[in-house]
């Protein structure tokens, strides 16, 4: 399954959600399907975007708002420990997406760390999160959006594959101060919430 | 572990705890994140048992700073709460997530390394985390008394101006009272107690 192809499936679905993603490949991916400036692209940090997204969902003011992690393998495995904080909420507003290629495709493809059947899904259940599945094949993909787009937390490995060379797509074309004004004056607009203060900050 | 010196009872200064616990409120916190050292314990114990804040327990300290990060994009107002070798941990996620966005973060700190700080294995990153938070340009102050306490409200505001991690480190004297008597040496680790990754976890 392609990272874009499974994307493509997935976005127009995305439309409730606020979405949250890490950086590299599935960040530039899903800009490139969706050219969404609402999404929150961290551009740091790797590893920490699925707990950045528990932040926000663990806050919404809707608490039935679809809050989606689209994290990569590579990044969640800088930071499994997160796992066991995201298992001892499970807040039913939460997906949490791992795009696994098993490589650092942005430099290359070089391989991670690991076996090529590592179970993630495996991992996540031993860290106590109840409900994960993985997703191997756009078919899959397809019988799953139900139980994607229903309520309740859900942890779901995207298995896509790993090219043999570095794939970079045009990433987004705002970045640092800008993706934090974009997003919270999002977040403002939809969710009436104030993010930031009188004077802008 | 036991500790290596007398200290003073947690009861002389259960009030400060309370104290800050109110300041917190004060500030308007609804979430707070945490992973506490012996110093922090109280005040991570008061802030779980409190209704009207949502307190998330990490496994890691960075952790907490990126759940404080993503709840101030829904208006909520978030603290993360550690100990300094907790904080000398996450200087790569400051930096490259709150930072980069200039996403504030508001930091409850134990000042461990500090003059009467007499534990041997708060040393090396308790006497260094200050300099490395001033490469940083993030900005750190002092809560050593009362008075202090009260001012967390103010700071709280302070650090959404600034738009960085901003640290309050609260010092020994305000946590665990004034230290008392020489130093004794410490028991040596044992097998039994899990070595020195047991002096790790009881520094923490």
């Amino acid at each position: 399954m392609k990272v874009r192809e499974c994307f493509e499936l997935l976005a127009p679905h995305a439309s409730e959600a606020v979405v949250i993603s890490a950086l590299g490949m599935a960040a530039n991916e899903w800009w490139a399907v969706t050219r969404s400036d609402e999404t929150f692209y961290m551009h740091g940090a790797m590893g920490f975007a699925s707990s950045f997204a528990l932040g926000v969902a663990l806050t919404m003011p809707n608490p039935r708002t679809p809050v989606w992690t689209l994290n990569g393998d590579g990044s969640m495995c800088m930071n499994l420990g997160s796992l066991l904080t995201e298992a001892s909420r499970q807040p039913d507003n939460l997906k949490h997406f791992v795009v696994a290629n098993r490589c650092y495709q942005t430099v290359g493809g070089l391989p991670m760390a690991g076996r090529a059947d590592t179970d993630y899904a495996a991992i996540a259940r031993g860290a106590g999160v109840r409900d994960a599945i993985t997703i191997r094949s756009l078919d899959e993909m397809r019988q799953a959006l139900p139980r994607i787009l229903a309520p309740g937390y859900l942890f779901t490995v995207l298995e896509v594959d790993c090219e043999a060379v570095p794939v970079i797509p045009p990433p987004q074309p705002f970045e640092g101060a800008e993706m934090k004004y974009r997003f919270g004056r999002h977040m403002e607009r939809r969710f009436g919430v104030t993010v930031f203060g009188s004077q802008g900050y | 572990m036991p500790s290596p010196l007398p200290l003073s009872s947690q009861t002389d200064t259960a009030d400060n705890y309370a104290a800050i616990h109110e300041a917190v409120k004060a500030c308007g916190v609804t979430l707070a994140a945490s992973l506490p050292d012996d110093w922090m314990a109280p005040l991570v114990n008061r802030l779980a048992a409190d209704p009207s804040i949502t307190h998330v327990r990490v496994a890691r300290e960075s952790e907490a700073i990126a759940i404080a990060s993503g709840a101030f994009f829904t208006g909520a107002r978030s603290i993360a709460v550690m100990g300094a070798t907790g904080l000398f941990t996450c200087t790569g996620e400051l930096a490259t997530l709150n930072l980069r966005h200039q996403i504030p973060v508001f930091l409850l700190v134990s000042e461990r390394g500090s003059l009467d700080d007499h534990r041997i294995y708060q040393e090396v990153q308790g006497r260094r985390l200050k300099p490395i938070l001033d490469a940083l340009d993030f900005p750190y102050f002092r809560i050593a008394s009362p008075g202090d306490v009260a001012r967390l409200p103010e700071a709280y505001e302070w650090c959404r101006l600034q738009k960085r991690p901003v640290v309050a480190f609260l010092a020994r004297t305000l946590l665990k009272g004034k230290l008392k008597g020489k130093p004794v040496a410490a028991p040596a680790p044992t097998r039994a107690d899990g070595g020195a990754g047991a002096e790790r976890g009881s520094s923490r």
